[in-house]
């Protein structure tokens, strides 16, 4: 099989892998425990940081952004979709950066620490352009306490995953 | 787990705590007011100090918001909207906090209106 082909495989695995994992996470009661709207465990971040840490940029967008759409597709609503996209996007930029910057001092669990952080963060600015107004600028400390832990978590996950495989 | 690790997990918390500290200072004042917006124009200001009776007001747009105030806070009673996320925020009694509705791109806050120390006549 060619390099071509098999980088696309991958990444339509990966996208597949993503897609489920954002499913089961909706499906997850975690609001019943947590009833914080916009908190979740962001588990398809452990298939972004794996893309980051094996693919490299390209890839890691393209797969984030088929997830995106297919997840819209599947559930969502336009609202929801927008809120994704943002927080994706950033989501990805922050961990890509803090891989490139700060590489050397920083395991997968910090990177995926920043890219959880910077999920909240997309999220807020998505939820303040379409309020049209600062107001939920002041939920951002909320998402970003929930980002510590579950970053971890994801991190810890993705940083078995890349031993392994 | 490395130290940059930890330093980045530190940062994330800074900032939460900072945000929040910001959020704080300006939820002051003596006077409680719950203010309706919909796509960022105000659409109602209702004083809830000294509110005799509850207020209702209604926000119509792709779904509905029916906002029930009185003089203890201000709550998102029912919502058409799909996701019900602003009537789960529940009642809201204290300046700075927020009732969201995305899909309806309303949000219903409590802002403190600062009273004048004095007046001079």
């Amino acid at each position: 099989m060619s390099r071509g082909v098999y980088k696309i495989a991958l990444c339509a695995v990966l996208t597949a892998a993503a897609l489920v994992l954002s499913l089961v996470e909706s499906a997850l009661p975690l609001q019943a425990v947590v009833p914080l709207p916009g908190v979740k465990l962001g588990l398809s971040n452990v298939v972004a940081l794996f893309a980051v840490y094996r693919l490299g940029a390209r890839p890691a967008l393209s797969i984030s952004l088929c997830r995106v759409v297919l997840l819209f597709l599947l559930s969502g609503s336009v609202t929801s979709l927008l809120m994704s996209l943002c927080g994706a996007l950033l989501s990805l930029g922050g961990m890509l950066a803090a891989r490139r910057l700060a590489g050397r001092s920083l395991s997968v669990l910090g990177v995926s620490v920043v890219g959880a952080a910077c999920h909240g963060a997309g999220q807020i600015l998505c939820a303040m352009f379409l309020t049209g107004g600062t107001l939920v600028f002041y939920y951002l400390p909320t998402l970003l306490l929930s980002a510590v832990p579950c970053g971890l978590l994801t991190g810890v996950c993705a940083s078995g995953l890349l031993k392994k495989l | 787990m490395k130290r940059g690790d930890i330093i980045v997990c530190a940062a994330v918390l800074l900032l939460a705590a900072g945000i929040f500290a910001l959020g704080l200072t300006r939820a002051d004042g003596d006077q409680l007011v719950a203010v309706v917006r919909q796509d960022g124009t105000e659409v109602a200001r209702i004083v809830l100090t000294g509110l005799r009776e509850p207020v209702t007001v209604t926000v119509d747009g792709e779904y509905q918001n029916v906002i029930v105030a009185d003089s203890s806070g201000a709550r998102v009673q029912s919502a058409t909207c799909p996701r019900q996320t602003c009537v789960h925020t529940g009642l809201l009694t204290r300046a700075g906090q927020t009732a969201v509705c995305l899909e309806n791109k309303m949000t219903l806050t409590l802002e403190g209106a600062d009273a004048p120390d004095v007046v001079i006549r």
